[in-house]
């Protein structure tokens, strides 16, 4: 996860989203939303369920259009760059879908580099090294051969990370990366993202796990309702209040270990 | 898995293998020192009328049609990410055999030769443009897949209202000829009129494989990787127009090979949808020589149609790939 390109493209720009809002059918599913994510940090999205969190994150790829507001890498809109260029800049981890083929685990990891016009037929040797540099760092070096329907879940989440590290984007955005994986591989991806943070690099994910969230973050953006409700470390931000208000449940908050009781009838 | 050169010159030599079998086998019999001396222009002027206008043509319109529906059908399958998809799905196929059919119909086609192709051509780019502006506009795949459906049963409804109305036998069974399928009596000038068709349909589908492979973990992943969707699909879908309205042009409908082919590269090629696309042309092109060759050497009263036969073969292999997709 090394960042060796060091031109001014690569160079870590803080991603500014400013007054961020898509409208679909009439509903706002982002509203208003500004926060700033800096290099060498994590930032965590929580919500329940249609706060329009995966929304946000299409929102600020371009990949929705924005009813109003910007998202910007550097003095770029990121929604009018040319998507390959993006694409070098912004690694996108979507939800995890069944793969259309059962392909290999080495060419799945080296579609990451399809950004630098990687054909699979036939790999230059520094994609290649970077392909395997990535499989090395998420523990994927002995499966290389393998096909990725044979993979397990663990295995498979370990496989789209290494995807999305093998394009070495300065930012990623992962929307619930550790969805249905066991205690011990979330602690696993997200030490994998965690790691990608202190090379450099920056990272706005997806979770549902509140404690994983406090754990890993160095800030915590609460959404509700397509609204931005608290942007905060967990330290300050995470309060049985805020669960309250933003999950209606009741929990008991110490520090950030969190005791869920129940949802507030 | 072996590797892609050697997959590639094992096809094109046994397909090289295929077309002189095509030029030997027949109803006069012919020594291989015959046969090559005719291909290089010496030996009696019998000989090399049977193989430059009758056996080598009618094979090679056996190649071309075949790799323009395998390519086609490779390229659709990556980028609806379905094992079913292929021209007949988007309703490229009908389209293009209802136009033909049309002047046929109507006698046009007996105003020149030249007129059955062209309107075989202008069927499949009514059809490629009408998908390409769903593609723009439309997000889902499946509506797209469903477009192509409601596009082909209509087609068909018509072609069946044609066979309903036809005036006389003699239209009936020009129409029906058409949609039968078969390269019997295909000059060289007739593969000359659809080959640009098919090899510009050929090299927009191999420019648009990088995407096909990209596609394979989704359209959203895909996205974010740098895919421009829009260009994609356009690309795609208009390659796979072009080529199979030429390969319409000059056999009539031919179905199945365009799914049959590719499925049984794509465990060759890694499960690579860019790298299938060489292989399932050359291999959907070696197997319609090789049907031809069988369909001409089989002794039958009325000479069996190359898509009937494709078709016999083809359908129940279609139903079994279906049903292993349902268990999985």
């Amino acid at each position: 996860m090394k960042q060796d390109s060091q031109d001014k493209d690569f160079a870590p720009f803080p991603l500014r989203v400013d007054g961020l809002s898509v409208i679909k059918d009439g509903s706002r599913l982002v509203d208003d939303i500004s926060f700033m994510l800096n290099p060498g940090e994590l930032c965590v999205v929580l919500g329940p369920n249609g706060a329009g969190k995966t929304t946000l994150l299409r929102a600020i790829l371009g990949l929705e259009p924005a009813a109003a507001g910007t998202a910007m890498l550097g003095s770029e809109i990121i929604a009018d760059m040319p998507p390959i260029a993006r694409a070098r800049r912004i690694a996108y981890l979507p939800q995890m879908r069944r793969l259309a083929w059962p392909a290999r685990v080495s060419d799945i990891v080296s579609l990451g580099r399809f950004a630098y016009g990687v054909n699979l037929a036939k790999l230059g040797s520094s994609d290649q090294a970077i392909v395997d540099g990535a499989m090395a760092d998420c523990d994927l070096l002995h499966l290389k051969t393998r096909r990725a329907d044979s993979l397990s879940g663990g295995e498979l989440a370990r496989l789209h990370c290494a995807r999305a590290f093998a394009a070495q984007a300065p930012i990623l955005l992962a929307d619930e990366p550790v969805a249905s994986l066991d205690p011990q591989h979330q602690f696993r991806i997200l030490d994998l993202i965690r790691k990608f943070v202190g090379s450099g690099g920056s990272a706005l994910v997806i979770l549902h796990d509140i404690s994983l969230a406090a754990r890993y973050a160095d800030r915590l953006l609460w959404m509700k309702d397509g609204k931005l409700i608290t942007d905060g470390p967990p330290q300050t931000s995470l309060t049985a209040a805020r669960l309250a208000e933003v999950y209606g449940i009741n929990a008991q908050v110490n520090g950030t270990d969190i005791l869920l009781r129940g949802r507030i009838i | 898995m072996m590797s892609d050169r050697r997959l590639i010159i094992l096809l094109m030599t046994t397909s090289l293998l295929a077309l002189f079998a095509a030029c030997w086998l027949g109803s006069t019999p012919m020594s291989g020192g015959r046969i090559i001396a005719a291909l290089f222009g010496s030996g009696p002027q019998s000989d090399q009328i049977i193989i430059w206008s009758i056996r080598l043509p009618r094979a090679l319109a056996a190649f071309c049609v075949g790799a323009a529906l395998g390519i086609s059908g490779a390229a659709l399958q990556g980028l609806l990410r379905n094992p079913l998809a292929e021209p007949g799905v988007l309703g490229v196929s009908a389209s293009a055999s209802l136009i033909a059919s049309l002047s046929i119909y109507y006698g046009l086609a007996a105003l020149s030769p030249w007129v059955l192709p062209a309107a075989a051509i202008i069927g499949a780019l009514l059809a490629t443009a009408l998908i390409t502006m769903a593609a723009l506009r439309i997000s889902s795949i499946v509506t797209l897949i469903l477009i192509g459906i409601g596009l082909s049963s209509f087609a068909g409804a018509l072609m069946s209202l044609l066979i309903n109305f036809a005036p006389n036998p003699f239209t009936l069974s020009d129409v029906m000829n058409w949609m039968l399928g078969s390269v019997a009596n295909r000059s060289f000038t007739d593969i000359g009129f659809s080959a640009p068709f098919i090899g510009i349909g050929i090299g927009l589908l191999l420019l648009s494989g990088r995407g096909l492979s990209a596609l394979t973990l989704g359209e959203e992943a895909a996205q974010g990787m740098g895919l421009n969707l829009t260009r994609q699909r356009v690309l795609t879908v208009l390659g796979a127009g072009l080529a199979t309205g030429g390969a319409v042009a000059l056999a009539g409908a031919i179905g199945f090979i365009g799914i049959i082919a590719p499925h049984i590269i794509r465990p060759l090629t890694g499960h690579d949808p860019a790298r299938a696309l060489i292989p399932s042309a050359i291999f959907a092109g070696l197997c319609l020589v090789v049907a031809d060759i069988a369909i001409r050497l089989i002794p039958t009263t009325n000479e069996l149609k190359l898509g009937v036969a494709i078709a016999l073969i083809g359908a129940p292999v279609f139903i079994w790939i279906a049903a292993q997709r349902q268990t999985s």
